[in-house]
Order: C-alpha cells, then structure tokens, then sequence
C-alpha cells in the first residue's frame, strides 16, 4: 500500500507519537488541504439537513493558512492551542477525521465523547476553547514549562485578527515577551471577523502589534508559496531561540462565520473564490492527478462519515452530578512554623518549594526584599531562585499561565494582590480552568490562586471586599477561606498537594498577624459523601447545652467570637461556633447534620449576603426539612466605604450578630 | 489642654506595636525632640519624639506592653495638674455600647428564652439584680428547687398575688399557669365546647401484637420495643382508611372535615411534663419509617427539645398508661380530632387487655369506633380499601 | 482528653444505676455483655432516658439507625461506640 493510502493521500504518514507528518509536496499538500475542505462542507451539509445541532465554524478558504504553522511543529512536546475556528488546526494535528466528524455529530466515538462539541476539543497536546483569546496566556504558562523542562517543545496558539480585540491577548503577548517563552501567535487574518469588517474594529496594523512587544514578527499571506517557509523559519526560530513570535497569515474565510452569519454580496465572495489559495494549490498537478486524489479524499471521507454515523449518540451512563469524583484525600502532616497565619502560610510555601520541585510561585512583587504585599512570600524567592515568579500586573495572564503551567503538570500558587481583583482572573477560571476538567475527564487543573480579602482596615470599596461568593458560584471551583483556629498553613498545603482542582484561597487581612490556635474548637467529623472534607476540616466549639449556634467562617470569626462573648457574659446565652474552612464544594453533609440538631442558627459572613454562602445554607437546612429558626448576619449590598467611622457602620460587627442570636427569641 | 501620643503606625501590616522603652514618667516636662518611646514590631523600631511642649500626665502601660496602632499611650497635658480626658472611644472596635439592637435591657436573653419556653411574662418573676437572669426564671419555676437534672419541674410555685375576686370556697394562692399547663387546658375545654366526646372499649389478646413486635424488633436488632409505635402506625393506617380521620366544624354552618393526612399524635411522659409528639404523614411511612420517626420524637421530648412543631397538629391520638400499671383509662381528645386510642396493661397473666377510644360522636358512631377498635387489636388483618 | 474504654464503662453504670434506682431497682449486676432491656432494671421509658444521658454526656449526635441491639444493647457495646465516635471526632494533626 502506497504511503498516505489512510487518507487516500500519497505521501502522508504518521509520527511515532500519532502526529500527521504531512511533507511538502504539492500532491500532499493540496490533497490534506483538500480533505479539510471536504470535512467542512461535509459539516455544513449535515446541519443544513438538520442532521447535526449546536453551532460549527468552518474555515473554507483558509485551509493553507490553518496547515502551514501546525504541519511544521516537528517535536513531540509541541503544543496547539486553537480557537472556535479549529478544524483545519485539529486535523493538520491529528487526523482524526471520523472523530471530529463523530465529536461534532454528538456521537461516542467523538474525540471528547460528544462533550466539547466543535470548539472545544482536547486531544493529547492540543487544546481548543470558544473564549476568543482566551487560550493565549494558557500558551505563555505552557510554554514556560516546556522551556524549564528544557523539553524543546514550543506552543503555538492561534487567533484569529478579530481576538485582537481582546485585552487578554495583550496581556499574554507581554508576559509571553517578558518572560521569554517559546510560544508562537498565529493571527489568521481573514479580515472578518463575524460580520464585522476588520477594518471597522481595529486600529493600528496587526503586525505592529507583534513588533511593539518587541516579538519576532512575520507577515505572509496564504497565497504565497512562501508560506510553508515562512510558517517553518517561524516554528525554528521559536524554538531555537526560546522566545515568542508572532507571524500575521493573511487569508480568506469563504464560508460563513457559523452558519448563515456572512453579510459579504455574492460579488465580493465570487472575488474570493476566484483567489482560493487552494484552487491556486491544485495548479500545481494535473487534473488527472487532482480527480485521482480527488477522488481518494472523497472515498476516505465518505468512510469516515460512515464511521461517525455508525457509533451512538453519545449518553451518559450515569449523569453527572458533581465535578468532583476524588476520593477523600491523603493528608500529609503540615509544616511547623511560627504562631501566626502569615507564619503558618510563609513556612507552607517555602516547604512546598523544598520538597516539591513542581510548586511554583506567580503574582506581582513577590520577590524579596519586598515578598508581597502581605509579606506571605518573604525570603522564599532568596532561598527558592527561579521558582518565585514576580510578573506584569495582569491577573488575567497570570490566571491563565497558571492554568497552562497546571496542564503542563506544575503546581502554580498565585497570589493577587487583593481578592477584590479576583475578578480580572473571573473569565479565566470561569470558562477555561474549571470547565476542561468537566469537559475532558483526562485533564486536571491543580492550580491555587491566593488572595487578601475583607476589609476594617479602611481601605476603601476596592480594596475590602470579601468576593468569596462570585466563586462559591462557578461549578468545579474551589474556594477556601481559612480562620485563625484553622491550621491555615495545612489548609494551603492540602489545597496544592492533595487536591487537584482550581482552587481560590482566601485569607483575611486581619488574620495575617494573628496567632493560629484552635483552643477548644475541635474538627467536625467529616462526611465521607463531602469532598475534600478531611482535607479542609470545619472546626467546632462545642458547650453543654448550646441555645444556639453561629456559623460563620476566614476573618468573619474574630467578630463571632466576640459576639459569642457578649451573649455569654451579658445574656447568659450560651452558643456553639461552627467555623467550615471549604466554602465550595460545600461540606453539606457534615454541616446540615451538625446544625439540625440546634433550634437556632445564625449564619455570620463579612460578604454581601445575597445568594451567599449563608443563602445556601439556609436553603440547604429549608430543604433537609429543618424547622428551627435561621438568621443571616452579612454586609448589606452597598459599596464599603473608606473612612473607618464608615467601614464601621457597614460591615457587620458584633453587635449585628448579637442581635441576630437574640432575635431568635 | 491634654493631647495624646498615640502607638505609631510602623508598617503597613502590623496593627500592633510593642511598647521596648518609656522614656518619661509622670511629672516630667518634655520639649520637641525629646524622646518619649521606643516602640517595635517583628519587622522594625522607630523611636517616638515629643512634638510640642508638654507635662507628662498619664502614662498608659509598661515596657514591654502591647499596643493597638492609634491606642493613646501617652498624656502630655499644658500644665502638669491637668486632667487627664476620658477615654477616646476606640473606633476600630465594633460599636456595641449603643445597643441598637432589639435587646432587652431588663431580661438577658436566657431569661427571654426560659420566660417564653414556660409561658411566662417577665413581670411575675422576682429579679435579685436589675436584670432578670436565667437563675432568677428558673428558681421562679423551680419553686426554689431547681432538680437535680437541671431541668424545670412541673412543681406549684408560689407568687403571692392578692386573691381574685371569684367566689372560691376557701382562701388559696393563685398561680399563672405554665406553658404545659395552658397547653392541657386549652385541650381540655375543646373537648367540653365543641365535640361530643363517647367512649367505649373492648378486651383483646395483647398476646399478639407482644410477638409481632417482637418479630420486628428482633428481625431489626431494635434496642427498643416497637409494639406501641408499631400499634400507632396501625392506627394511622386505619385512620386514614376509615374515614376517622376528620372532624365536624359547626360554624358559620355546620361541615365535615377530612383531613388529607393523618398526623398521628402520641403522648410521652418526660419526667413531669406531658407531651403529645406528632407524626406528620404517618399514613405515607412504612413501618420502620413510622417507628424511626417517633423514636426520634420520643427522644426529643423526654431531653425537652421537642420543637414548638413537633407538638402540634396531631389528626388522630395514642397514648398508653400501661408503663404504670394501668389498665383502661378515658382519654381527652386534641382538639380537631375525632379519634384518641387509650392502650392500658396487660391482666390475667399477660392474655388480657383493654382498648379504649374516645371518639368524637359528630363524626363516629359506636359501630364505626368498635370496627376500628377489633381492626387495631389484631394486626394480622387487612387495612379495608379507603373508602372514597 | 479522651476517656478510657474502663472509664466510660464505669461511667454508664453510675447513670443506668439512678434510672434504675427511681424504679427501685438495683442494676449492679449487669453484666457488660447483658442486653439492659432484656435485665428489666428500667422501661422502655428509662432506656430512652439512659440513651439521652449516654448522648448528651459523650456528645455522640445519636440518629435512629444508631438504636439497635448491636449498637447500644449492652453497657460494653455502648461503650464501644462512644470510644468509636471520639476517635472520629478527636483533635487532628491538621
């Protein structure tokens, strides 16, 4: 059997490691091309027939341009990461024909089971998502692995001239230039982007933009000849000198953004078509060698198709419930460290980076003498050279690296500045980090973000907030807020080394200073249907006879507990405190349990109460069938002012939790 | 006039300093410049000099003392005979000294707890302070005895109010009644108003349902016998299939109930205090269920933590005095129930027993409650078909 | 700190002795191994008083399912069980 007889094109065969090695004959080029061209019409033809539902984005027309970048990445540890457009990059990348066809059908044997659909695909070292941009700074993290494993490996990450409007891309054309990593953009630049001409939302020229980070920067257009040299000089440099490029391909799109959505008039498309690089391609052989490999591609296509429509629909045999599916972690023995949190969390991370040579430091002025604004990371970026990482302000970036160093196998710890931008991370971990472990069961995402949160330090509406409840929210997310009779700094070390999830790790400003020590609060049992219970233990303070009890959690517990001390000493009251360390995945199990057996439960949290982790709660104990009486104590919806006498009367003090406890009565 | 010399801020991220060194002491004069304190955090120390002329008036600590940042340390005063101002209220604390909330300044919270647990109104309690405490509720209640449980028990206490003017044959003390106690008045008084309480009984074979609920008892390794509860939920089911399970309102114009559930009532005696524990939905529950669910409720009531709905909205009633020996005895209906099953101890050597029922004749007749009765005895028969 | 398995078996015995004495009853020659119920020193009204002392005085939360012969039918299987419920909850290294 000749050579490339899989795809019915002569000349094509496959790496080692399952890769397409596509040679750069006319013949193999046209024919590969061809067959990309085939699947695409072939997709657009089965939704016109309502056989295939959801959406799709064909890339007729840029066939060459989505071959040339993928086609030259020649070692095993290269990356790709696409873009709702990914079609040609995917199957350049893998072959897959019957299995994109079956991914997109919804069918079982899909490349990801039906679950990601057209845009989002992960198929061993490459990665697509439908958030334009959104995979640049996940490249920049990638690359920075490949380039500190020394494993040759290079990224390339393509978007297309409409992401560049996407401040995210800026932000990882920066870090990827600062750090000086192998990754590549690609602009594939169509001058389209939807139904919006280029023209009209963009200023300044594309390429300029690469040169401005003072990128490698090359510009080639799909109609050249040049572009396989161009696309191959630009992966070789990449990789030879470990730094970024950006190579601009100019293209055409021919077909429409989805479905239906292409306003350009019959003329103008006529005008393109006449201008097909790949027709321009197919010059280059006879037409009988054309109608042979023609024919060929459409035989081996037709078989694919079959193979798609042969498998099922793809179903779950059980349907998910949860993101969660770890068993109960194993939970090594801290650290020792000095008495307060800030000591506690200072010794965690500088363990971490001893006997765990895959932990990573990011955030910004996180190197010494200065070792962050809260002074967490003081001394470890001495004593650890090369694994504090201070970086530009962009949470964004930053956000995303970590997710690509994550995916690369590292343990990134982050630390924003102050929870209250948090909220810059929010797309990052919203549709990238927690949904590639829901969507490809393979991955796994072991990322820590750390922040600051709350406030009575007067530092005004943006710098005290406690956004905990954003991110309670975001299915798969992970948020844990310590207090100081916690072992904060076995909470952080569980996060990193026993948890493989997304995580936010809130630490309350206030409790930096303060001394960590349990007293008489003792762990509540965990439940063995919570997870990560015993890995983020809910502390109890128990009395005889308790008339009721507080829930609350991080720095919200120093007002608690003065409350508890008023109702004691004042009221006679006596009242339990229940302190969870996991705010998500919620431990309900073990909380319900604990809090049915009061009459009377008051819920304090420093956060806006609204759809909080108090609203929860309360609604969790509404549906266990509780009939005993709930109070919520949280900050009203109202910005929190700067001035101490203001933040005072804001933010919920003891006296509200006081009150909130007698109201029961 | 005084002014303060505040703990300095060092850093940004210590909120206290210690206090290494006092330079000063009462008494003495500084001028600009003079040092008056050295303070120091983990990270660094700074010395704090006089700004102004001034006589030392207060000194607020000792070496080695820990500081809030913002705390006055020390009092510098113009003349050194002046006094020192009153505290400057500290704004980084919670303000409490308000009191904005909605508590009580008479009665602490306990008290508030225990007064409406017992029915009580706070002015009939004597106080030894000025605010009403939990001890002062709870010797009120005890009659000056607390029990050795701690708990509060059902004695007469004594407020010697001046006696009513109602023709009572002898000269007594009066008392306001307690929670329980109104709770038993208000039953009994629906049943003198508004039903037609009957009674009737019949003799059984206890015999029986003794084996069948130590069958189950033993088939489910039960630490407690389940035949009462197990006679219960019988009753639920019958109750509900029967029909029993109503009532007759007379007002505005006269209309039969049916209840769309049977929430089945039970009495349990915790020491002194009588409590009918209700099983809502009882007819829903399997037997075990039925079994589980009041157990638990028996427990919550004989500990004193039956919640307020726990107690409440009984349809249909069991209760048994055979713990004590007795044999037959004519139970009070809850209000708004047509049906109150009495279960007495087993004579004759443990083959006899009674079953009794006060029925509510609005509803029931004789026929209807002997059906119910022999179908309660025997638990070997079928529940008839609901009638629709 | 934790009690010892002897600790608490001489700790039920003094609070199944007063349910028992209030009935007249003497309950010091119960064996460890004896089903109380089957002993007669209390009712089924005394047992649910000794099994709210037992739960109150250990903390063990006991739920409906907990109450079956194996579990708390005898002084030493009680014992065993609070033993087991404060394994569970006692203090962690972190």
């Amino acid at each position: 059997m000749p050579a490339g007889s899989e795809f019915g094109v002569p000349g094509i065969a496959r790496r080692a490691d399952g890769r397409v090695l596509i040679p750069r004959t006319p013949e193999a080029l046209w024919g590969f091309a061809t067959l990309i061209r085939g699947t695409e019409h072939m997709l657009l033809d089965l939704f016109s027939k309502g056989r295939l539902s959801g959406t799709t984005h064909t890339c007729i027309g840029q066939e060459l341009c989505q071959m040339a970048v993928v086609r030259a990445l020649d070692h095993p540890a290269d990356a790709v990461l696409s873009n709702h457009r990914n079609h040609g990059h995917f199957l350049t990348f893998s072959g897959e024909f019957s299995g994109l066809l079956a991914e997109v059908m919804g069918r079982e044997a899909g490349v990801c089971g039906g679950r990601g659909g057209s845009q989002h695909i992960a198929w061993r070292n490459f990665h697509s998502n439908g958030v334009q941009g959104g995979m640049t700074a996940i490249g920049a993290g990638l690359a920075w692995a490949r380039m500190d494993a020394g494993s040759g490996g290079i990224v390339a990450v393509a978007i297309g001239d409409g992401t560049l409007g996407e401040g995210l891309v800026y932000e990882a054309m920066n870090l990827a230039a600062v750090w000086s990593v192998p990754l590549l953009f690609v602009v594939e630049n169509n001058g389209i982007a939807q139904t919006t001409a280029t023209a009209a939302t963009l200023a300044g020229g594309i390429a300029d933009r690469g040169r401005a980070f003072g990128l490698a920067t090359w510009s080639v257009s799909d109609s050249d000849d040049s572009i396989w040299d161009v696309a191959e000089t630009a992966v070789r440099h990449v990789r030879e000198q470990q730094s970024p490029g950006f190579l601009v391909i100019e293209t055409n799109r021919l077909g429409p953004h989805s479905k239906g959505d292409d306003p350009r008039s019959a003329a103008e498309l006529a005008c393109l078509s006449a201008r097909d690089p790949l027709a321009r391609l197919g010059l280059a052989l006879t037409p009988e060698r054309r109608a042979a490999i023609g024919e060929a591609t459409t035989a081996f296509l037709d078989n694919a198709l079959t193979a798609a429509m042969a498998s099922p629909e793809a179903c779950f045999a059980v349907p998910p419930r949860s993101m969660f599916t770890a068993a109960a972690p194993d939970i090594s023995a801290p650290p020792d460290h000095g008495p307060t949190v800030r000591a506690a969390l200072n010794a965690t991370l500088d363990r971490l980076l001893t006997e765990d040579d895959r932990t990573i430091l990011l955030g910004e002025d996180l190197h010494d003498p200065h070792g962050g604004a809260f002074k967490v990371t003081s001394g470890l970026s001495t004593r650890h050279p090369g694994r504090v990482l201070s970086t530009p302000i962009s949470e964004a970036a930053l956000a995303g690296a970590a997710i690509g160093l994550a995916l690369a196998g590292r343990r990134p710890i982050v630390e924003v500045m102050f929870a209250d931008f948090l909220t810059l991370c929010a797309d990052q971990l919203y549709n990238h980090a927690i949904k590639f472990a829901g969507i490809f069961p393979e991955l796994s995402v072991p990322m820590v973000i750390r922040a600051p949160a709350g406030g009575r330090r007067g530092y005004g509406p943006t710098h005290s907030q406690s956004p905990e409840n954003l991110f309670t929210t975001m299915p798969g997310l992970t948020v844990v807020y310590g207090s100081h009779r916690h072992d904060v700094g076995a909470l952080l070390w569980n996060a990193v080394r026993h948890w493989p999830y997304p995580t936010v790790f809130l630490e309350h400003k206030l409790l930096y200073g303060v001394v960590q020590e349990p007293a008489d609060y003792l762990p509540l049992a965990a439940h063995d249907a919570d997870p990560g219970g015993a890995a983020f233990p809910t502390m109890v303070r128990r009395s005889a006879a308790a008339d009721a009890v507080i829930l609350t959690y991080g720095g919200m517990l120093l007002t608690v507990e003065e409350a508890v001390r008023i109702l004691e000493r004042d009221e006679e009251i006596a009242v339990d405190v229940l302190v969870p360390a996991q705010l998500a995945p919620l431990p309900r199990h073990a909380l319900i349990a604990a809090l049915r057996r009061y009459d009377r439960v008051v819920i304090a949290e420093e956060a806006h109460g609204f759809g909080g982790v108090g609203a929860e709660i309360a609604a969790l104990l509404a549906e266990s069938g509780y009939r005993g009486q709930v109070r919520r104590v949280a900050t009203p919806p109202v910005p929190i002012p700067a001035a101490r006498t203001l933040e005072a009367a804001v933010l919920p003090n003891a006296a509200a939790v006081v009150h909130a406890v007698l109201s029961t009565i | 006039m005084a002014h303060a010399v505040h703990a300095p801020r060092v850093n940004n991220n210590d909120d206290t300093v210690t206090v290494v060194r006092i330079a000063v002491a009462v008494g003495d004069f500084v001028r600009p410049g003079d040092l008056i304190l050295e303070v120091e955090t983990e990270k660094a120390a700074i010395a704090v000099e006089a700004e102004q002329d001034g006589h030392v008036l207060l000194v607020r600590g000792r070496e080695g003392d820990t500081f809030a940042v913002g705390d006055v340390v020390v009092w510098l005063g113009d003349t050194p005979d002046e006094a020192v101002p009153e505290p400057v209220p500290d704004l980084s604390a919670p303000d409490i000294g308000g009191r904005d909330f909605a508590a009580d300044e008479g009665v602490t919270g306990k008290a508030r707890l225990l007064l409406s647990q017992h029915g009580l109104a706070a002015e009939v309690v004597p106080r030894l302070g000025s605010r009403l405490t939990a001890a002062d509720v709870q010797a009120y209640v005890a009659g000056l005895a607390p029990t050795a449980q701690g708990g509060i028990a059902q004695r007469e206490s004594v407020q010697r109010a001046p006696a009513q003017t109602e023709a009572l044959p002898a000269p007594a003390d009066l008392a306001p009644l307690r929670s329980g106690e109104r709770a038993v008045l208000a039953t009994v008084t629906w049943q003198r108003d508004h039903a037609a309480a009957a009674f009737l009984e019949i003799e059984y074979d206890p015999r029986v349902w003794r084996e069948h609920g130590a069958d189950f008892a033993r088939g489910r390794r039960l630490l407690l016998d389940p035949t009462l509860a197990l006679m219960a939920h019988r009753l639920a089911l019958l109750a509900a299939a029967t029909g029993a399970n109503g009532t007759v309102l007379e007002q505005p114009s006269p209309r039969r109930v049916r209840y769309r559930q049977v929430n089945l009532g039970f009495t349990v005696q915790a020491r002194e205090t009588l409590y009918l524990c209700v099983v809502e939905r009882a007819e829903t529950l399997d037997p075990e269920g039925f079994v589980a669910r009041l157990g638990e409720l028996q427990r919550r009531a004989m500990a004193h933590r039956l919640a307020p709905a726990e107690a409440r909205g009984a349809t249909v009633g069991f209760t048994s005095m055979a713990r004590w020996g007795v044999l037959r005895h004519v139970p009070i209906l809850p209000p708004y129930c047509a049906l109150m099953v009495a279960h007495g101890d087993a004579f004759d050597g443990g083959a006899r027993a009674v079953l009794g029922v006060t029925y509510d004749h609005r509803l029931l007749s004789g026929f209807d409650a002997v059906r119910l009765l022999r179908l309660l005895a025997d638990p070997a028969r079928d529940i008839p078909n609901p009638r629709l | 700190m934790l009690a010892t398995r002897s600790e608490i078996i001489t700790e039920l015995r003094v609070m199944l002795a007063e349910l028992a004495a209030q009935l007249g009853n003497d309950s010091s020659a119960i064996a460890e191994t004896d089903v109380i119920p089957d002993c007669e020193v209390v009712d089924s009204a005394g047992l649910i008083e000794f099994v709210i002392m037992v739960d109150e005085k250990y903390q063990l939360g006991i739920e409906a399912e907990d109450m079956t012969v194996d579990q708390l039918g005898t002084i030493g299987s009680i014992a065993d069980f609070v033993l087991a419920r404060q394994r569970r909850d006692s203090v962690r290294a972190g």
